[in-house]
């Protein structure tokens, strides 16, 4: 068996006994995924959705992946600057820090990233190549994405690639028939979660450790949208095919509002990277080095 | 909850490398200060003893205030934060004893009303945001300086004061459900900054114009019919963001504004034409018109003196650029992409410091020689157009670096390419070439080149060609790397 590990904490506060109340608490708890080669996309006997395919990747690297979801707690860490929770008419409720942070463009998660990386003593997974500013404009941040340049093997936060999301969020028991009854445990989505996201890790945790990795939020991907065509890659940070003329991001594990057909793990929806969208969050990673 | 925590835990000893790092002293916990900060939840701070080093005071989390007086125990708090604190059912009662109080965040709150108490504190800067269910503000009376009142969906309404006229610098009111200003706004004649965007007003106040040291004006995403002549009077504006108003037809007059920096103009489908007195905003730096109904640009607005950067894109309606291009000396970036231009004029070779310019996605099927003069044009991009030629003399322009010539029907390339010595990277996806072209072989500065794969293209022999000349040289990318 592959050995999944939780690996790190970083946080501005003592963690004690008392953790269920330590909201003050801001911390990245990570899994450690190893190097290897793994099986993705849909399982046999299954027909493939549109844009889907089995293979097989190889990670010369390790990586480590969030627990959970992005959340309020953990963008309030970095910025003073918190993007409108209640965009396009979000149903309200209550804020905690512990609930996923949305409304985020994909422009907005690579910034914080690099921000997070800063923070953290980490460097930052991005340069951002001239006009940086204009990430934020809504429509110049679809272009601009494309001149954003990943340093892959950099140990800052960074979006997952779709390969290292499916692999992280591999979850046997989902990759199988996806019911109501199977997914309710883990997954906040559309028969439970009354139209709202909720806190993070308040579901069952998938097989390898991580929160939310089905529902509560979409999660935004590092790639420009594309098709599959070589059937073994080795640390894939673009597709083999993007579409032309399209700068849509996939965005991964269904949310608070998705049926249960589009919280399998292969699914990919996509989105334009300027979208701030009520479903929309992020789960950050960062390549360990060699030593960790 | 608990279950689930008890499940983390239970992850991390199955998985056996579990660590809990602490990062602050125990000793004091939940009372100790970090560079003059205290983070700490509501329910947790009576076990605060005095401390006269706490300077900020991060109020985070869950639980209820218990009874306590945050100025006796913190006397020298400037900077007070109380955020995301879901379960309180008010603030702290004795925020206006805090002396040295000079910013006040309430962020996150589940209050739907403000204490009156806040009418009288004086801060200098003061934000209410992500307040869910927050409805009414009282009267602000203070001299603050700075109010942020952002994300906060269920507030319709402003107070009728927002502090002491004279002093009031910045008011951002975004993402709230505001449905009319006061018209006491007039009266903060001193205002520097206003951004209302994200709101649902119709109108603006007709005091608007006598806030005549105003700025920054971000009136984006509200339902306005119209936009005042007011506006047009603002004299000291330097910035003008207009973004995502699905009425506006007409701009009012802008020829006074003298100082205006910047003006942004965005997804405005209604907007038919622009005013013609634009042509006399001899400040204008940055100029954006995307996603508008507009037909034609006024003669002369981008001949301004001061204009570095133009983006005129996405404007389907727009078929036409003016003629006479080339006064303006400081032009160093214009995007016209996404347009429905048919040409491009060849007064744009007077552009003398133009270095980037974007014209993708229009209707040209040439491109002008005097193009092909511009001394310092490093990056230029025709993709999806019709070209059937480049200008033959494409290797005058020495600084040229990128050139992006993706989905246009060239069958073959000029041969001065091989005059550019810094073109590193040329997009040559779905470019139909029936021969390779001999000038671009002779290029040694290539590094990226964007090129179909060799099944999928009208001539596969052309692409192997180019591969194996170039091989080891260069990266071979996707249409849009």
């Amino acid at each position: 068996m592959i050995a999944f590990f939780i690996s790190q904490f970083s946080c501005v506060q003592s963690i004690d006994s008392d953790l269920e109340s330590s909201h003050t608490t801001v911390m990245t708890s990570t899994v450690s995924i190893p190097s290897g080669t793994y099986t993705i996309g849909p399982p046999p006997l299954i027909k493939a959705p549109p844009h889907t395919k089995a293979r097989t990747v190889t990670l010369t690297y390790n990586f480590a992946v969030s627990t959970t979801e992005g959340t309020l707690g953990e963008w309030l860490a970095v910025s003073t600057t918190i993007p409108n929770q209640f965009c396009d008419n979000a149903p309200i409720h209550r804020l905690t820090l512990q609930h996923p942070i949305r409304c985020v463009s994909w422009c907005d998660v690579i910034q914080f990233a690099n921000l997070k990386s800063k923070h953290d003593g980490f460097e930052p997974a991005y340069h951002f190549g001239k006009n940086a500013n204009t990430l934020n404009h809504t429509v110049d941040c679809n272009e601009r994405a494309q001149f954003v340049s990943l340093r892959h093997k950099s140990t800052g936060w960074r979006l997952p690639t779709e390969a290292e999301w499916e692999i992280a969020s591999l979850n046997r028991s989902a990759t199988q028939n996806t019911t109501v009854s199977s997914v309710n445990n883990q997954a906040w989505f559309v028969e439970n979660s009354n139209n709202m996201p909720h806190q993070v890790a308040t579901r069952a945790p998938n097989s390898n450790g991580l929160f939310d990795t089905q529902g509560n939020l979409h999660e935004w991907i590092w790639e420009r949208f594309g098709d599959f065509e070589l059937t073994d890659p080795v640390d894939p940070i673009t597709y083999d095919k993007p579409i032309p003329s399209t700068y849509t991001r996939p965005i991964k594990g269904g949310a608070f509002n998705s049926t249960t057909s589009n919280l399998t793990v292969y699914n990919r929806p996509n989105a334009s990277p300027s979208l701030r969208h009520p479903s929309i969050g992020f789960r950050l990673v960062r390549t360990l080095p060699s030593t960790e | 909850m608990s279950s689930l925590l008890q499940m983390f835990r239970m992850v991390g000893v199955t998985l056996g490398s579990f660590q809990l790092l602490s990062c602050s002293p125990s000793t004091t916990y939940p009372c100790s200060v970090v560079d003059g900060t205290l983070t700490i939840t509501p329910e947790k701070l009576h076990r605060c003893t005095e401390n006269s080093d706490v300077q900020r005071l991060k109020i985070q989390g869950a639980g209820k205030f218990s009874t306590f007086s945050i100025s006796q125990i913190f006397p020298f708090v400037e900077d007070l934060h109380i955020e995301f604190t879901p379960d309180i059912e008010a603030l702290p009662s004795n925020l206006t004893e805090l002396e040295h109080l000079h910013s006040l965040h309430i962020v996150g709150s589940p209050l739907d009303t403000l204490p009156n108490t806040l009418s009288t504190i004086s801060v200098q800067h003061i934000k209410i945001s992500h307040n869910p269910y927050l409805k009414e503000i009282p009267n602000l009376q203070g001299s603050i300086e700075h109010i942020q009142i952002e994300a906060n969906p269920s507030l319709q309404k402003l107070p009728n004061s927002l502090g002491q006229s004279g002093h009031l610098r910045t008011l951002k009111l975004e993402n709230n459900a505001i449905v009319a200003l006061p018209d006491t706004i007039g009266q903060y004649r001193g205002l520097i900054t206003l951004s209302l965007r994200g709101n649902h007003l119709q109108e603006f106040p007709t005091t608007i114009d006598q806030l005549y040291r105003l700025d920054a004006l971000d009136i984006s995403d509200n339902p306005f019919q119209r936009i005042p002549d007011g506006i047009g009077h603002l004299k000291e504006l330097r910035s003008l963001t207009l973004h995502h108003l699905p009425n506006i037809e007409s701009l009012p007059n802008l020829g006074a504004l003298t100082h205006l920096h910047a003006l942004s103009v965005v997804d405005c489908p209604q907007l038919k034409s622009l005013p013609a007195d634009m042509t006399q905003l001899d400040a204008l730096a940055t100029l954006e018109i995307y996603t508008t109904g507009i037909e034609t640009i006024p003669e002369n607005l981008l001949n301004l003196p001061n204009l570095e950067m133009v983006k005129i894109r996405m404007n389907r309606t727009l078929t036409s650029i003016p003629t006479e291009l080339g006064t303006g000396p400081a032009l160093q970036f214009l995007m016209l992409d996404q347009n429905n231009l048919t040409s491009i004029p060849s007064s744009i070779g007077q552009l003398r410091k133009l270095e980037t310019l974007f014209v993708d996605e229009n209707q040209l099927r040439t491109l002008p020689n005097e193009l092909c003069t511009l001394p310092n044009l490093q990056e230029l991009s025709v993709a999806h157009n019709q070209l059937n030629s480049l200008c033959e003399n494409i290797g005058a322009l020495q600084q040229l670096r990128w050139l992006n010539l993706y989905a246009n029907p060239l069958k073959t390339l000029p041969y001065s390419l091989q005059k550019l010595p810094r073109l590193s990277f040329i997009n040559l996806w779905d470019v139909p070439l029936t021969e390779v072209p001999e000038g671009l072989i002779k290029v040694s500065s290539l590094r990226r080149i964007g090129l179909n794969p060799i099944g999928d293209h009208s001539y596969p022999k052309v692409i192997q060609q180019l591969r194996t000349a170039f091989n080891g040289q260069v990266q071979f990318v996707g249409p849009d790397e």
